[in-house]
């Protein structure tokens, strides 16, 4: 019986050893090569001295050594902490921290990178780098990724994990401070994955191509459902679209996972989608916000064969709904329904159900439902609670996901997006938090007043805008206020416009007016 | 006189990507690596580079291998240029 995540691999790689599971440009590895060097490297991380449940970050680009790193910590009876490749020190630096990291996987570049930071965390223990490396920063222990891979497998070891375990943390960002790690089991990851491999009708006939980030839940399902079918997954590092429309053709791909983004750049005309045909390409599926009508009405006609799934789901809940693509042409805005062994309420202020047409919050029922904020339980009982519409005595059995998303039933039961309950921030698929970017902005010094909103964009879904004031005696230029966010933060989160005001608009209360400041940009 | 067909390209990747600056980004360092400049990013250098120089790109001429550093993309429009006016 599988209850643990490489319990996936293990039953695909005895089913079918010799069948392809990851490909990474020439580097093609099958199902019992990847086993065989999941359990050297489980191996290699107990053997330094890893605990179980204790957390280990995978700090790396889309690799072969990233897919490895994942089952292998799960392997070796800890929790994976994938960190998003294109993170600055300063944000690596509060997740390793914030879920008190003992072991950190990377490459001796993006150790350069956090150089700075390495002395800052009390926790981190032992670093193991794919590459050698010469004078590296760190006190505690540093090993090497292929020495491990490559060590005779012992005796087998009886791991003590079930599959209430915590399995992964995957770091997001909220309406307010900074990133959040949402902790998910072992059932939940793997319900996860049976729940979309089912409804995308994923065996292991398929090649799916990974161009989303593990860092993501929606990326890292793509390696779920790969290894839990016995499929092919390709894994790509891409800076032109075209490249991920060569990699469909080269690679036979049979399905693409991606959100608005992808999709915009892929149906743009130098990306070459429309001179070629893909009789492989069975699906593609959109998440992270909604895909443009005019990005679909490019893609319908480009893919004739290929069917459209139309997804939504938050990390606090993995996967929530999806729209079966027969319904495309009827519904082509909805975000469909509940995904299989899923319940989607709509409930409003009231806590009751909303009729068809009255706008309420998205509330998600069902085994992907995840454990919370680690560290956070103020946070996480806001966002998971009991079944509001159970009778009392049930009550505490379960817990449901408020999404803070504003959603409305149609008389047929399909859903529609309306908006957010906060300020969230959603661009190119990332959530990004207005306060931690407005935190920036402060750092500069030369403000009191700063407010960060999200504008509606055609590619990226929204685009940051930062309303500023600047301290009495600063003259202010929005080019050096980018700049300096741009050393601080991520690309998808530095503001693509600043506006100096006199004041910022406030409510009675002496808030910032986050409505007041959006009606100005029209919407 | 004009500003080369260098210059003008370093002056739009320090101003549009500001951690080419923090940097201090050398002609003939990669821009594609470490994720200096992405797959957003790259559409804005392929408008810049085609309305600033006026010219067309074709699209098989979209590779990583011209875009990589200042130098292949300095190089890159003068072979495109020299080949318009021959």
């Amino acid at each position: 019986m599988d209850f643990l995540i490489h319990h996936m691999l293990q039953t695909s790689a005895r089913r079918s050893p010799e069948k392809e599971a990851l490909v990474h440009g020439e580097q093609r590895l099958s199902y019992s090569e990847v086993a065989r060097r999941v359990v050297g490297l489980a191996q290699g991380l107990r053997s330094v001295g890893l605990v179980r449940g204790e957390r280990v970050g995978i700090f790396l680009e889309a690799s072969v050594a990233q897919s490895l790193s994942i089952f292998a910590i799960s392997q070796a009876g800890g929790v994976y902490v994938p960190i998003n490749s294109l993170l600055h020190s300063q944000q690596v630096l509060h997740i390793c921290n914030d879920c008190q990291m003992r072991g950190l996987i990377t490459t001796p570049a993006k150790l350069k990178e956090l150089a700075s930071v390495l002395d800052q965390i009390p926790s981190l223990e032992f670093l193991v780098l794919t590459q050698a490396a010469d004078s590296i920063p760190f006190r505690g222990s540093t090993h090497d990724f292929e020495s491990f891979c490559t060590s005779e497998p012992v005796l087998p070891w009886q791991g003590e994990n079930i599959e209430k375990d915590l399995a992964a943390i995957l770091y997001t960002s909220g309406s307010t401070g900074k990133p959040k790690g949402v902790m998910l089991s072992h059932a939940q990851v793997m319900a996860g994955s049976s729940i979309v491999s089912t409804y995308l009708s994923i065996t292991e006939s398929d090649r799916i191509l990974a161009v989303l980030p593990f860092s993501f839940d929606a990326g890292m399902n793509q390696l779920m459902t790969a290894f839990q079918q016995g499929a092919t997954l390709v894994l790509i590092n891409f800076v032109f679209a075209r490249e991920i429309v060569q990699m469909l053709l080269k690679e036979r791909i049979t399905g693409l996972a991606g959100v608005p983004t992808v999709w915009s750049l892929i149906s743009q005309s130098n990306s070459t989608l429309q001179k070629h045909t893909f009789a492989h390409l069975r699906y593609i599926t959109n998440t992270g916000g909604a895909m443009p009508q005019a990005v679909l009405g490019v893609l319908r006609k480009a893919l004739p064969s290929t069917k459209i799934f139309l997804m939504y789901g938050l990390t606090e809940a993995f996967r929530s709904t999806y729209l079966p693509p027969e319904e495309l042409d009827r519904r082509p805005t909805s975000m469909g329904k509940a995904i299989p062994n899923t319940e989607i309420l709509v409930i409003n202020e009231q806590g009751k159900l909303c009729p068809p047409g009255e706008p309420g919050e998205l509330v998600h029922r069902g085994p992907t439902v995840s454990l919370g904020y680690w560290g956070e339980p103020e946070l996480t009982a806001k966002v998971l609670r009991p079944h509001p519409l159970l009778p009392p005595e049930l009550r505490d059995g379960e817990k449901v996901c408020y999404s803070g998303d504003i959603v409305k039933k149609d008389d047929d039961g399909f859903l529609y997006f309306i908006g957010r309950r906060d300020t969230m921030i959603k661009s190119s698929g990332f959530r990004i938090s207005p306060t931690e970017v407005e935190e920036v902005l402060f750092q500069s010094g030369k403000l009191r007043g700063a407010a960060v909103i999200g504008v509606p964009d055609e590619v990226l879904g929204q685009h940051i805008k930062a309303f500023v004031v600047a301290k009495d005696g600063e003259a202010l230029e929005n080019g050096s206020l980018i700049d300096f966010c741009a050393q601080h933060l991520p690309r998808h989160m530095i503001p693509k416009t600043v506006e100096i005001l006199a004041d910022l608009p406030k409510t009675t209360s002496g808030k910032v007016d986050y409505p007041a400041l959006r009606r100005r940009e029209g919407f | 006189m004009d500003e080369s067909t260098n210059d003008q390209i370093r002056r739009f990747i320090l101003e549009k990507f500001p951690s080419a600056r923090q940097r201090a980004l050398q002609d003939s360092d990669s821009l594609l690596q470490n994720g200096l400049i992405d797959s957003m990013g790259i559409l804005e250098v392929v408008e810049f580079l085609e309305s600033a120089f006026d010219l067309q790109f074709s699209d098989d001429e979209l590779l990583p291998e011209n875009f990589d550093s200042i130098l292949r993309l300095t190089a890159f429009v003068e072979e495109k240029r020299s080949r318009r006016s021959a």
